[in-house]
């Protein structure tokens, strides 16, 4: 066995707790959201599965980027926070270490997201006795964006000293960084469509359901602005990969080049 | 040169720099198989990052570290990292992945190092066992002290059965038993044929168990030698002997006085190498002289031949206490180095003035 699926394995023993926390959540989320209100009030659920889907669906990419904090955010910055790296190395060398932690945390990760839409998916049958196509693939853009989010707080990680700043500094990038850029963007620059912000490709999920659709919508109030809102499928996959080579790339050689 | 004077490990000119500062300095040292190689210097003397070059963790800045492979071929750790898989380390004070048992960490470095897989278990059971934690096998290392990580830190650099095993600091934090227990542990990995690279200030500890020492101070190696070779560079200065029957109180005073009277000759430099007054000291507590003399291997006869003809105590012991040795022989060391460095910026400051 290689030395990147034994520490593979190895976080997934390591990181279990995490697992079962972020899974307990979801379907407590869901079943707040998604079944109760409508087993309640039956009146209140949407015509269609897609609809239904479309509207519930939206809070998942809060749970990909608070989970992502917890899954990624300790990959390197614990190494050097708690000095594990003087028991580790020279057992291992530095890339199958990150490879194997990075895929150890992503299989965990990714299975909390497939367990939110399985739980989704039942509903679907019991509410619709239906589910659609565009489910399916609303399930791989959130694989994608989620495998993006967490290889960009790996890099955020990998410049950092502890654990708790890197969960800082991505929560303050993903949520304040970057929307403030794409509100100036907004104002003074409409018609570029922000394509290299990573939390822009989070929206395709839910946008799937409506596809073909408008892709921004315009306003004209006081001054022009143009609200946009998802970019295309082709865009949308393109820079997202990017996006995961470029980060998990600059994460290796940053902790490369970091003295230990 | 025939294999068996091939060094295992050879420290070539090795240096390392962190900006201004000059961590290691030039340091050469040769290790051979089956040898206990003792690196010894005060807080910030290098042997940390001496040690984090040997494992590959920090990349020197001049200079090599080579290991001895199969082919008895010398390779370098930095061109070469695969030749550290012979190799244990515990370095510094050890941080573990806390969530875990000791059992699933031992497992994880075992199956690192690709240990065979079938004997994986029982080598667990040994290592845990040789280190008295094999009760807390399946206990999470949060819960244990920081003595008991220690030795969990020098487990899970013998899970793989090294040939050479460093440790940096492995007794600090340490209880007294469990020191000796490590002490013990080296020995048997030495009769084992390991070869042991240890760091530390322990001097006692060093000094029980090192056949060699690598005494350091501000990165540049002030002597490497065995510590019977070091005593002749720098003389030892104390004897110990121990007495069957006390000297009763109301003539310890005169005794000693004509001890000192007669000893004179030979005591005379003992108080540059101490802050006690008098040469010769009475402790009744173990019943024993402390002789302060002037280091000479001849004195110490002489000496000897004083107490027994001149006074008619019965001397059961009569040595110069080890630890007392290195303790002295590294404090002189230090001085040495330290006054040399102070002429040698004085020089430096006189010849700056000289230009100006």
């Amino acid at each position: 066995m290689s030395q990147t699926s034994i520490t593979l394995l190895f976080e997934l023993k390591r990181h279990k707790g995490r697992f079962y926390l972020f899974t307990l959540i979801s379907l407590a989320l869901i079943t707040l959201s998604g079944l109760i209100p409508y087993l309640v009030n039956p009146d209140l659920l949407q015509d269609t599965f897609n609809d239904f889907a479309s509207t519930q669906l939206g809070f998942i990419n809060y749970i990909i980027i608070f989970a992502s904090f917890f899954f990624f955010g300790a990959i390197i910055a614990e190494e050097f926070q708690y000095k594990t790296y003087l028991i580790l190395f020279p057992k291992i060398n530095k890339l199958k270490l990150i490879a194997g932690k990075f895929l150890g945390n992503l299989i965990l990760f990714l299975s909390v997201l497939t367990i939110y839409y399985i739980y989704y998916l039942i509903l679907g049958l019991i509410f619709f006795q239906q589910i659609s196509f565009e489910f399916f693939l609303s399930y791989l853009f959130t694989l994608l964006y989620g495998i993006a989010v967490s290889t960009f707080i790996l890099a955020i990680s990998s410049f950092m000293r502890s654990v708790s700043f890197s969960i800082i500094i991505s929560f303050l990038l993903l949520f304040v960084g970057f929307s403030t850029i794409s509100t100036f963007l907004t104002l003074f620059l409409p018609y570029v469509e922000p394509i290299y912000l990573i939390t822009y490709h989070g929206s395709m999920n839910v946008q799937i359901f409506n596809f073909p659709d408008l892709r921004y919508y315009e306003s004209t109030f006081f001054i022009y602005m143009r609200i946009w809102l998802t970019p295309s499928i082709i865009t949308n996959i393109s820079i997202q990969l990017i996006y995961i080579g470029f980060d998990f790339i600059l994460s290796y050689f940053i902790f490369n080049l970091r003295e230990l | 040169m025939t294999i068996s004077e091939i060094p295992l490990i050879k420290f070539e000119n090795l240096t390392k720099d962190f900006g201004q500062i000059r961590a290691v300095d030039n340091l050469n040292l040769e290790v051979y198989e089956g040898e206990i190689i003792g690196l010894v210097g005060p807080n910030g003397a290098g042997k940390t990052t001496a040690i984090k070059m040997l494992a590959n963790i920090l990349t020197p800045s001049q200079g090599r570290i080579l290991l001895k492979d199969k082919n008895n071929k010398l390779q370098d750790v930095v061109t070469n990292p695969n030749i550290l898989n012979k190799s244990g380390f515990l370095i510094d004070i050890p941080s573990f992945y806390e969530g875990i048992t000791a059992y699933e960490l031992l497992k994880y470095f075992a199956k690192l190092q690709n240990y065979p897989k079938n004997m994986v278990e029982s080598r667990i059971d040994e290592v845990l066992q040789l280190i008295d934690l094999f009760e807390w096998k399946h206990q999470k290392v949060k819960i244990f002290s920081k003595g008991m990580k220690q030795k969990l830190g020098l487990a899970q650099a013998l899970i793989h059965d090294p040939q050479i095993v460093v440790l940096d600091e492995p007794q600090i934090g340490l209880d007294p038993k469990a020191r000796v227990d490590i002490r013990n542990i080296l020995k048997d990995l030495q009769k084992n044929g390991k070869t042991i690279f240890l760091a530390s200030h322990m001097l006692y500890e060093i000094s029980e168990v090192c056949d060699k020492i690598a005494l350091i101070n501000r990165g540049i190696l002030l002597e490497f030698d065995k510590i019977s070779e070091l005593e002749k560079k720098l003389p030892m200065h104390e004897i110990k002997c121990l007495l069957l029957d006390p000297i009763e109180s109301e003539y310890v005073g005169s005794i000693l006085s004509m001890l000192e009277d007669k000893l004179k000759s030979y005591l005379v430099e003992a108080s540059t190498y101490t802050n006690q007054q008098h040469h010769i000291l009475y402790d009744p507590s173990v019943k024993g002289l402390k002789i302060l003399y002037d280091g000479k291997e001849d004195t110490q006869n002489k000496i000897l031949t004083t107490l027994i003809k001149e006074t008619n105590l019965k001397i059961t012991s009569f040595f110069t206490p080890k630890t007392y040795q290195l303790e002295s022989i590294y404090m002189a060391l230090i001085k040495r180095d330290e006054v040399k460095r102070r002429k040698d910026l004085e020089y430096k400051n006189q010849n700056k003035k000289g230009q100006l």
